[in-house]
């Protein structure tokens, strides 16, 4: 960490220009609580990647064994094992990579779309845009668990139609955010003079609003990602989500609470799991904030 | 001066804005001719008229709520109010540009300065320029605005204010526009870096033998630059005149720009306060009755409270004000 301010600041005095970018990267690296933020996330990532070299999915996290039931923490099972035996350190490390992915897809799947409905909206304007926005407005009363169990309902809980279920409700606070964002850059005059320049409507889209306000994006889309993991880990505690044996977060939760009273590390590692996961992208998505806003500009 | 091929005419122009029911009449049918080479300084007060001329030229009005009621806008001897977006496109940045008021927001933050600069180069390449040939037209705009071409990779938040002003100045002139419009391209800028900033457009405008149109609300800037002016009051223009009709001998003058000279502070005589012109510009959505300067006018008589004065030419000098009216007859 310290190598990279390092670096970055040796950087700055070779270069006399540096890009926005450099900038942002600069006072991010500074920023200690989303370094720590980033930190816990890139090992979290790279324990999901590299889950096979760290444990064994079928004898481990899968494999009921009935001989070693609600073992404590120990050497060989570093969170202990649940009531089929199975090692609860294997299953949460399988398990980031559904609550990673399901984050991550979730929100790729909800910034595109609310991208595209709230530019069309901005730009559209008018009668378009009533129509766009208030359509969003009613399904935004829709208490975001209702409509998702109700898709799930209809959709199945395979992976991709969970993705798309969580996803729906998310979608328009995106387009909401996407529009005002829009309209406030179209408004700036950097947009007219490159109009008064003969640039082309889909060109000053293109080259010109949208890099103005995919700082803005990206930071929500950052700070989305962990509400979207706990609501996928909350769809699977109901039964609704990722369906046992398979290692989720929420249903690893689920499956314990009759244990809980005993066994209490059945639930404490699943839930610290789900928790410092959110939490370390919500650092990093301040810390996006703070460097992304231009009055934080030293 | 050839008078018989003008680079713009503008004949009863007439713009609004409207918003719910109310409409504000932001040009009232001007007329305007600007001879190729010429520098035309159009004045007046905020809110009088300026730019929503300028934006009518490039057709660049906000759609949703201006509206051009009436009138030609000849650039070239075609009527440009007539001809398509995309034409349009080709018309803008190229053949004409123009220069927005505030330096600071006039540049995208996020894009390297010769990469803006370059931008139009290449979207109006109609001459088949290579890659390296328009690389160095960058370079060689950039040093004409007296900015290093190494520059030319940093941010404009690299720059200060007078020299973000020039990389708007090159990004305008990059494809040598036949008209070059500025609105008000100094009154961001501190009094010294105006000097500079004005020098180079004077010498810039020499060297591509372009036509201007200077916006601006300070007549100091005008005696510097101008060849023709146009006093705008109320969307309206009421007086229109050579360099020396307004600075020199002539002392026909509308009462408005009387006032507007009248408020310019004088370093040689020694004086307690400032002569404002007294009153306020009327509310575009309600003009006055007959000439529009009226209730503010020293000189208001009783027929310009209900007529609208034609306009009065005295040797190429217009004025649009009934004091003249005898004179000519």
């Amino acid at each position: 960490m310290a190598n990279m301010q390092k670096m970055i600041r040796n950087k700055r005095k070779i270069t006399s220009s540096t890009t926005p970018l450099q900038d942002i990267c600069y006072r991010f690296s500074r920023n200690k609580t989303a370094m720590v933020g980033l930190f816990t996330l890139i090992i979290i990532v790279l324990a999901a990647i590299f889950a096979d070299a760290i444990s064994d999915y079928d004898r481990l996290a899968i494999a009921v064994n009935a001989s070693e039931i609600f073992q404590e923490p120990s050497g060989k099972h570093w969170f202990g094992t649940d009531f089929l035996g199975r090692d609860v350190f294997a299953r949460v490390v399988f398990g980031a990579r559904y609550s990673l992915s399901f984050g991550v897809g979730c929100t790729l799947i909800s910034v595109t779309g609310g991208c595209l409905i709230g530019a069309t909206a901005a730009y559209a304007g008018g009668v378009i845009d009533n129509i766009i926005m208030r359509t969003l407005d009613s399904i935004m009363c829709i208490p975001p668990i209702l409509l998702t169990l109700s898709l799930v309902s209809v959709l199945g809980t395979g992976l991709e139609s969970i993705m798309i279920a969580i996803s729906l409700g998310s979608i328009p606070g995106f387009a909401r955010i996407v529009r005002s964002v829009v309209l406030t850059v179209v408004q700036m005059e950097y947009i007219e003079a490159a109009k008064a320049g003969g640039v082309s409507t889909f060109r000053t889209i293109v080259f010109h609003v949208l890099p103005n306000a995919i700082g803005t994006i990206m930071v929500n889309a950052t700070m989305s990602i962990a509400g979207l993991i706990i609501a996928s880990a909350a769809l699977s505690f109901i039964g609704m989500g990722i369906q046992p044996p398979a290692p989720e977060w929420g249903a690893m939760l689920s499956e314990s609470t009759i244990y809980m009273r005993t066994y209490p590390y059945l639930v404490i590692f699943p839930g610290l799991a789900i928790v410092i996961t959110a939490l370390s992208f919500n650092l990093v998505g301040d810390g996006l904030a703070e460097a992304l806003d231009p009055r934080m500009r030293d | 001066m050839n008078k018989e091929n003008p680079i713009l005419e503008i004949r009863n122009l007439e713009v609004i804005y409207q918003s719910r029911k109310r409409e504000s009449k932001a040009v009232n049918k001007i007329n305007l001719v600007l001879n190729r080479k010429e520098t035309l300084g159009l004045v007046g007060e905020t809110g009088a008229g300026k730019t929503t001329t300028a934006l009518s030229i490039l057709r660049l009005l906000p759609e949703r709520t201006a509206r051009i009621l009436g009138g030609q806008i000849l650039f070239d001897n075609k009527s440009i109010l007539e001809i398509g977006e995309k034409e349009m496109q080709a018309i803008r940045g190229e053949r004409i540009s123009m220069i927005f008021q505030d330096p600071m927001t006039s540049l995208n933050p996020v894009v390297p300065i010769g990469e803006q600069i370059k931008e139009a180069l290449v979207l109006h390449n109609s001459s088949g320029r290579s890659k390296k040939e328009i690389d160095d037209r960058t370079d060689e705009i950039l040093s004409l605005v007296g900015i290093n071409p190494e520059r030319k990779s940093q941010y404009p938040h690299e720059f200060s204010g007078g020299m973000k002003q020039r990389v708007v100045i090159a990004m305008a002139l990059a494809c040598s526009p036949e008209l070059l419009i500025a609105d008000e391209p100094t009154t961001a800028l501190d009094v010294t870096i105006q000097a500079q900033v004005l020098e180079m457009m004077e010498d810039l405008k020499q060297r591509f033998q372009m036509s201007m149109i200077i916006i601006t609300h300070d007549l100091g800037i005008v005696a510097k630059t101008c060849d023709k002016v146009a006093v705008m009051y109320a969307g309206e223009i009421i007086e229109f005149g050579t360099f020396e009709n307004f600075f020199c001998q002539d002392n026909r003058h509308h009462p408005y720009t009387v006032g507007l000279f009248g408020s310019i502070p004088k370093i040689d005589t020694d004086e307690e306060r400032l002569h404002p012109i007294d009153g306020l510009m009327p509310d575009p959505t309600n003009l006055p009755s007959g000439c529009k300067f009226h209730p503010r006018c020293p000189k208001c008589m009783e027929i310009c409270k209900t007529s609208l004065p034609n306009d009065t030419v005295i040797d190429g000098h217009m004025i649009k004000c009934h004091l003249f009216v005898e004179v000519v007859e």
